[in-house]
């Protein structure tokens, strides 16, 4: 018999849309951090992160009914927070690339700057950044929400084709950086 | 001589350079994965801020629930006024409903009840029961037109989404009713569980929505064997002997996760789902395609399980009915969007390896969707020889399989002609194998489970939780949040359509800011519990199908998941004691109620067992109940899970026959055979003795 008892996601979702919120609350724990990495890479501020997970939340809270039974929380979770990425990509307009973006915001949640290997460290989040918007997200999605190549595509409508030329393309603009940054 | 040499030199050259080309892609490869590894490694000391750790969003959360509640009672305070002046201007129709209204005695709580009637029935079309033709598909063309709408329907939606994040939802108790399968519905009579083998020895059956329909479950008895699915594989247990003994195990094709087992007359059906990956044309585009198989054994010797037959159609498994010797299976299959128009596999359905035909695909109202729910059906004596195949357009919600008619219903939301969710009904008749669409129709708010959908001598009876938004700005819910304009408020309705899915008699509006919890229609008399503090259970008098009434409203604490006649004059509800805040569940509940006497439906008992915070009830299938043998059990969930089997005594109650902590959380199912009762969790089956529950037997497998 599948292992489907009390504590099990649909038996999670089951409750949480009956107006649960410690179920609600147990399905986000399992995915919070990765959803707060995701909105960090891909918005570049820790403030705009913070919102960007804020919100799907919220959305995500009010919405639930809208969770089909065969779609995973997980990826319904991460489609919410794209498309609140985006927005607030959008909002923000065209903007200089290569901004000092940790210096934003107030919930700063950098590791201290005695930190031994913080400025590599700060390099490569530096480079990332300095991608475009599309590479950052294919490369969000990837590492963050481990996606394959296939549901990336879906997400940002091109062929995994596409996905994976991109993505090998945006991993070598990093690698450029990263070595002329040294 | 020299041009030849050149021309060595040229292919050799080439050569070289396509193998550094290919070292060098290698080399890329590589690094990309090292690129990616990097770029993990240094997000990984990444804090996330204390303002979206889950216990700081389980807090806000609950504050918006709170908030909600205040703006809710608020809100229709403000309706109620509205609806005053409506009247004051006084307009003929609405005597007939506030008629209408007195008659379902409404209790002291809410004066403003009839006024809102009056009011949201005006500005409200009654249920739609718009084209209730079911048409096929002209050809394949249409349904790709039909797929890119939708695709672009969800684009729109999925873009526009934070824009209205905070209008609308099933949140606080509110619509658990949502696009939930076929798996939660639910409804069974119950009271004719129990049928007798070949040996003549009395056996429990599962616990069927529909009496009259076999369902298939991960347990089935035919009153010899137990067949168990566990993991990828069938257990076959016999029970003949004076010890349990694993006869025989099946395994399913390698890949395929087994769903459901059904067994009758020395046949058993597995039911399982297959994912097949196809790599696609060039290597980059593949994709998962999920394929409803059915193998069929002769279990006639159980030691010796012979495969007779084997059928497959599109889709992940939703369920699967048996009546008179045939068996139909319900999958649900999504089309790629992204298919191109000549790739009809994508975006068709497969019975048997062959696309269904378009005459055999009914479209949906909409004119747009991206699933269909498909049903074949076979003869358990003639598996292979399939007998017809259907696929049903639109959406899976739950599904509703009464002795003549199956119905596939979907909830929609988000709808831009209508303030209010809505349900979509299909009909589609069956008999002999045969399956015909027969209609179609929608209906204001939507289903909470399958027993919330009842068909009785020709009529459609449906009760549902309606959500309503208004989008106008109201000041004074301003004043308690600035972050929303659009207001919801909940309220139920019942219906009854006629053959043709026409509404033929309806209330509405009953029980405002609460929805639907369980209900069960018996025959004439319909009961339904909603919920948001206290448990109003509902009795209906559907005699008269034109003109349903309330007859009964009783008010008590908690609320029940899951209601089963429980023989003359009794229906027997189990669900959650719920505090009076309506907050904290204290315990899982049992209550017998009187309904001897529909419009004054009393709690005759109620029995409380502490620490548990739910029941594995929402699926009927789990709940064992034998009105015959005054036994019933059920699974629920504390700092275990345990297994409980009560009987009950018209002057004392409930009375725990037995009470069983089980090793694992999961699915677990009770039945018996002859005088030994058997409890099947896990890969351990029990054995009990039906007098006294003491326990006889056990079996790992």
């Amino acid at each position: 018999m599948y292992d489907q008892g009390n504590g099990t996601e649909p038996d999670l979702i089951r409750l949480a849309k009956q107006g649960d919120v410690k179920a609600f609350s147990r399905l986000y724990s399992e995915i919070y951090v990765e959803l707060y990495k995701f909105a960090l890479y891909t918005t570049r501020h820790t403030q705009d992160a913070e919102d960007a997970v804020s919100e799907t939340v919220m959305t995500a809270w009010e919405k639930l009914g809208q969770l089909r039974k065969e779609e995973s929380f997980r990826n319904w979770m991460f489609t919410i927070l794209n498309n609140q990425c985006r927005k607030i990509l959008r909002k923000r307009g065209r903007e200089p690339v290569l901004e000092q973006p940790e210096e934003k915001g107030i919930g700063r949640s950098e590791a201290p700057v005695t930190e031994p290997d913080h400025a590599q460290r700060y390099e490569v989040r530096e480079a990332f950044y300095a991608l475009e918007e599309e590479e950052r997200m294919i490369l969000a999605f990837s590492i963050f929400a481990g996606y394959q190549s296939d549901e990336i595509g879906k997400m940002l409508e091109c062929s995994p084709a596409t996905v994976r030329s991109r993505k090998s393309r945006a991993l070598g603009k990093l690698r450029r950086l990263l070595e002329n940054a040294v | 001589m020299e041009e030849k040499k050149r021309e060595e030199y040229i292919e050799e050259k080439k050569a070289e350079q396509n193998l550094q080309q290919n070292i060098q892609e290698e080399k890329t490869e590589d690094q990309d994965e090292k690129t990616e590894k990097m770029l993990r490694e240094q997000a990984e000391d990444i804090v996330v801020p204390d303002s979206l750790l889950p216990e700081e969003i389980e807090k806000r959360l609950m504050e918006q629930e709170k908030r909600k509640k205040k703006k809710l009672r608020r809100r229709i305070a403000s309706v109620a006024a509205a609806a005053c002046l409506c009247l004051a201007v006084g307009i003929p129709g609405y005597m007939l409903i506030t008629e209408q209204d007195r008659e379902r005695s409404p209790a002291g709580a809410e004066e403003t009840s009839s006024e809102t009637t009056a009011a949201s029935s005006s500005e409200t079309a009654s249920a739609a029961s718009q084209d209730s033709l079911l048409a096929t598909a002209e050809d394949y063309d249409e349904i790709y037109e039909y797929v890119q709408a939708e695709k672009e329907y969800w684009d729109d939606v999925s873009y526009g989404m934070e824009e209205s994040a905070s209008d609308s939802g099933s949140n606080a108790g509110g619509s658990s009713a949502s696009s939930m399968s076929a798996y939660d519905s639910a409804a069974a009579t119950g009271t004719k569980s129990a049928s007798e083998s070949a040996s003549g020895e009395e056996y429990s059956d599962t616990n069927v929505r529909e009496e009259g329909v076999g369902e298939g479950d991960i347990v089935k008895t035919d009153g010899k064997n137990i067949y168990i699915v566990s993991g990828e594989r069938i257990h076959i247990v016999g029970t003949g002997n004076a010890q349990m003994e694993q006869l025989a195990q099946i395994e399913v094709e390698e890949g395929g996760e087994p769903s459901e087992v059904y067994a009758q007359d020395g046949i058993l059906v597995v039911v399982y789902t297959k994912t097949e990956y196809n790599d696609g044309e060039n290597g980059y585009d593949g994709f998962y395609r999920q394929y409803t198989c059915a193998d069929i054994y002769d279990v006639s010797s159980p030691e010796n399980p012979e495969k007779a037959g084997e059928v497959s159609q599109s889709g992940y498994f939703n369920t699967m009915r048996i009546r008179d010797g045939y068996v139909y299976i319900l999958s649900g299959f999504y089309a790629d969007s992204a298919a191109a128009r000549d790739d009809q596999a994508a975006y068709i359905p497969e019975v048997q390896g062959k696309l269904i035909a378009a005459d055999s695909i009914y479209m949906p109202q909409n004119r747009m969707g991206n699933s269909y729910t498909v049903i074949s059906s076979f003869a358990l004596d003639d598996p292979e020889e399939r007998t017809d195949s259907k696929a049903v357009f639109g959406n899976t919600g739950i599904c509703y399989v009464s002795t003549e008619n199956i119905y596939i219903t979907e909830s929609v939301y988000e709808e831009s002609d209508s303030s209010v969710n809505q349900t979509s009904v299909r009909k589609v008749a069956y008999g002999d194998g045969k399956l015909e669409g027969a209609g179609q129709t929608k209906v204001d708010g939507i289903l909470n489970d399958s027993f919330s959908i009842d068909e009785y001598k020709g009529n459609l009876r449906l009760v549902t939780t309606v959500t309503r938004r208004s989008a106008q700005p109201d000041r004074d819910i301003e004043l308690f949040s600035s972050e929303q304009t659009e207001e919801q408020t909940e309220s139920n309705s019942l219906y009854v359509l006629d053959e043709n899915l026409k509404v033929i008699g309806e209330i509405r509006d009953l029980a405002e800011d609460e929805s639907v919890y369980s209900a069960r229609f018996m025959g004439d008399t319909g009961y339904f519990v909603t919920f948001r503090q206290i448990d109003p259970l509902f009795s209906v008098d559907l005699s008269d199908p034109e003109n349903p009434k309330i007859l009964g409203e009783l008010k008590i604490p908690g609320f029940s998941d899951y209601l089963h006649p429980y023989g003359e004059g009794l229906l027997l509800g189990i669900g959650m004691d719920v505090d009076e805040s309506g907050t904290t569940t204290e315990g899982a509940k049992l209550s017998m109620f009187d309904i001897s006497d529909p419009s004054d439906v009393k709690e005759k008992h109620k029995y409380v067992i502490e620490g548990m915070y739910s029941t594995d009830v929402y699926d009927y299938r789990s709940v064992f109940a034998d009105v015959e043998k005054n036994l019933f059990g059920f699974s629920a969930y504390g700092d275990s899970q345990k297994y409980y089997i009560f009987s009950y005594d018209k002057n004392d109650g409930f009375q725990p026959e037995l009470e069983r902590t089980l090793g694992t959380y999961g699915n677990t199912r009770g039945l018996y055979i002859g005088e030994l009762f058997y409890l099947v969790s896990g890969n351990t089956v029990e054995a009990y003795t039906l007098d006294g529950f003491e326990k006889v037997d056990d079996i790992v497998l």
